[in-house]
């Protein structure tokens, strides 16, 4: 940062860059989310293929629950693991260089990106092992898009919370699985209608519209309060 | 220093003399009159049918012009020779001649019972006719014709499936309302906290909390004696009972996160901001759940308006004093926690 006052994209985009890299060095870290993902799949499809015709008559709404199940863990240890390998040196370091809006606009949009790689990986081997007819593509990845979204900002507040509570991944999933709830139900939802479960099949905009809604809340509410969380 | 409301005394006195008002009144008003069975619940057309029906908190002997009605499909069918053998309980017989209507396809009636004291009541699908309807039959309807549809006696309504437990409406819904207010009392005092540092902001915010998760307890509680009576289940799949458990567990969450942390101005800030974004999530949570789905609620379906739901006018005389009594009972709660919790920093900070 040779320049003296960098603009706030500018600094956002130096911070992204840094989580890259370090996702680089360690590939081993990502390797182990993706195998994470894969075998919580390989369980789900080994439980259903013993146990009578339950593999062939897997309802879309359950396939549905049990994929955003799969997503909602991987993302969990993603998350707060962007937050946890962080040294308590560096984070010093980072609060005396950037503002508290700089670093959760980073966090957030890396780790969007990053559980939207994650979600979109999960479903690519979901749809391999036990495959599924997607009636509408279109609803699908919206509804990727937006549940990312909700378990991607939800779950850096958390960690940012319990990385200062000096706790771990547990405090996280404690904290934020019954805020996640309501995401939930509507994400399950439209993703059933999506999958063509027809009874959902009216309400998809207005799931879509809430959605919408409380993500936008929860990235405000995430910038808003992050300073708060921030402050020594 | 304490805010003045925690010290100030009428408001406390006032919800006492509510709840003392509800609790007395809400359990001696009577239920009104209901009908309770009637026996055969099954009869054959072309056979003289004699019946008797029992009923509860009636005046059939007292209350002048006792009539009974069949009704189905839309139609009135006339009894004869009904004759009241008690307060409680009647007789009438169904006579050949008068049976069902040839194009009805429900063959259940509804019985329904007048008389000047008690008004209109009724048996929903309480009797059922044997036998296909014949067709030859033609409907004989019979003219209603009742002085008086409305119960004149202050009473409770008599709700088949809640009878007597329609009271629990005075216990059970205002611990929802108090967690709800108590809750944003708590979000008042987070956002207080988060704008000044006083550390007794902190302890409100913290004493809500406590206080708000003991109504929610005693809202499952109540709520899941109630529905295990009219439901015929302790936990039926129902959005507000759903909404009040996510509740709980997010506030449990807010206690252990409160235990997770050792120094006491980080716990006070790191807790504030949890229980901001916790509280905003879960308001729209309950706010719009219950518009997307059934409930077994009442005001369900797309309308959680409490006005538009039938709620009787001798219930509300004692419901809006209950839910302002217990909201109140429950703030006073917060503030003697408070003010203990303030003895306490006090007492630490001399030594």
């Amino acid at each position: 940062m040779q320049n003296n006052n960098p603009s706030f994209l500018s600094q956002v985009f130096a911070l992204f860059q840094k989580d890259i890299l370090i996702e680089r060095r360690n590939k081993y870290v990502l390797g182990g989310l993706f195998l994470f993902s894969s075998s919580t799949v390989m369980m789900i499809y080994f439980s259903l293929l013993y146990n009578g015709d339950s593999l062939q008559n897997l309802p879309a709404s359950t396939w549905g629950i049990l994929f955003w199940m799969v997503v909602l863990f991987s993302s969990v240890n993603a998350v707060s693991n962007s937050f946890f390998r962080e040294k308590e040196e560096n984070m010093m370091y980072f609060h005396f260089l950037f503002s508290p809006y700089v670093y959760i606009t980073a966090k957030l949009i890396y780790n969007v990106i990053f559980t939207l790689l994650l979600s979109v990986a999960a479903s690519i081997i979901f749809m391999v092992v036990i495959p599924t007819h997607i009636h509408s593509f279109v609803v699908f990845t919206e509804v990727m898009a937006l549940g990312s979204i909700s378990y991607a900002v939800l779950f850096t507040t958390m960690s940012a919370i319990a990385l200062k509570a000096k706790s771990n991944n547990t405090l996280v999933a404690v904290l934020g699985f019954p805020i996640l709830i309501p995401m939930l139900i509507f994400i399950t939802k439209v993703t059933s209608a999506a999958l063509g479960d027809i009874t959902m099949q009216e309400l998809v905009t207005k799931n879509l519209l809430l959605l919408i809604a409380l993500d936008i809340v929860q990235i405000i509410l995430a910038i808003v309060l992050f300073p708060y969380i921030w402050r020594e | 220093m304490l805010p003045g409301w925690t010290k100030q005394m009428w408001w406390k006195y006032l919800s006492i003399v509510l709840l003392v008002y509800v609790l007395i009144g809400g359990l001696t008003v009577p239920l009104g009159p209901g009908l309770v069975s009637i026996n055969p619940i099954a009869f054959t057309p072309g056979a003289e049918n004699n019946f008797t029906i029992e009923a509860v908190n009636t005046h059939f002997q007292t209350g002048k012009n006792v009539q009974v009605f069949l009704k189905s499909a839309g139609k009135y069918l006339c009894v004869e020779n009904a004759k009241a053998t008690s307060e409680t309980s009647l007789r009438f017989m169904l006579p050949m001649a008068q049976l069902a209507n040839a194009d009805k396809v429900d063959n259940t009636f509804d019985v329904i019972v007048n008389d000047d004291a008690d008004g209109t009541i009724a048996l929903r699908d309480a009797l059922v006719m044997n036998g296909l309807v014949p067709d030859s039959l033609q409907a004989n309807e019979c003219v209603v014709a009742v002085a008086n549809n409305l119960h004149t006696g202050f009473a409770f309504p008599y709700r088949e499936i809640l009878y007597e437990s329609i009271r629990n409406t005075f216990y059970h819904v205002p611990m929802w309302f108090s967690m709800l207010l108590v809750l944003i009392v708590s979000l008042v005092y987070s956002i207080k906290y988060l704008s000044s540092n006083n550390k007794l902001y902190d302890i409100i915010a913290a004493e809500s909390v406590n206080v708000s998760l003991l109504c929610g307890a005693l809202g499952i509680v109540t709520g899941m004696m109630w529905a295990n009576y009219t439901w015929g289940s302790p936990w039926p799949n129902d959005p507000k009972l759903n909404g009040a458990a996510v509740g709980v567990l997010i506030y449990l969450a807010y206690i252990i996160l409160r235990g997770a942390i050792q120094d006491e101005v980080k716990r006070a800030r790191i807790s504030a901001v949890y229980n901001i974004f916790a509280i905003v999530i879960y308001v729209l949570f309950i706010f719009i759940i219950p518009r997307i789905t059934d409930s077994l609620h009442p005001g369900n379906g797309g309308n959680p308006a409490f006005s538009k739901y039938d709620l009787d006018s001798h219930l509300r005389l004692f419901f809006y004093p209950a839910v302002i009594g217990w909201v109140l009972l429950f703030m006073w709660l917060v503030s003697i926690r408070v003010r203990i919790r303030f003895l306490e920093e006090i007492k630490l900070d001399n030594e």
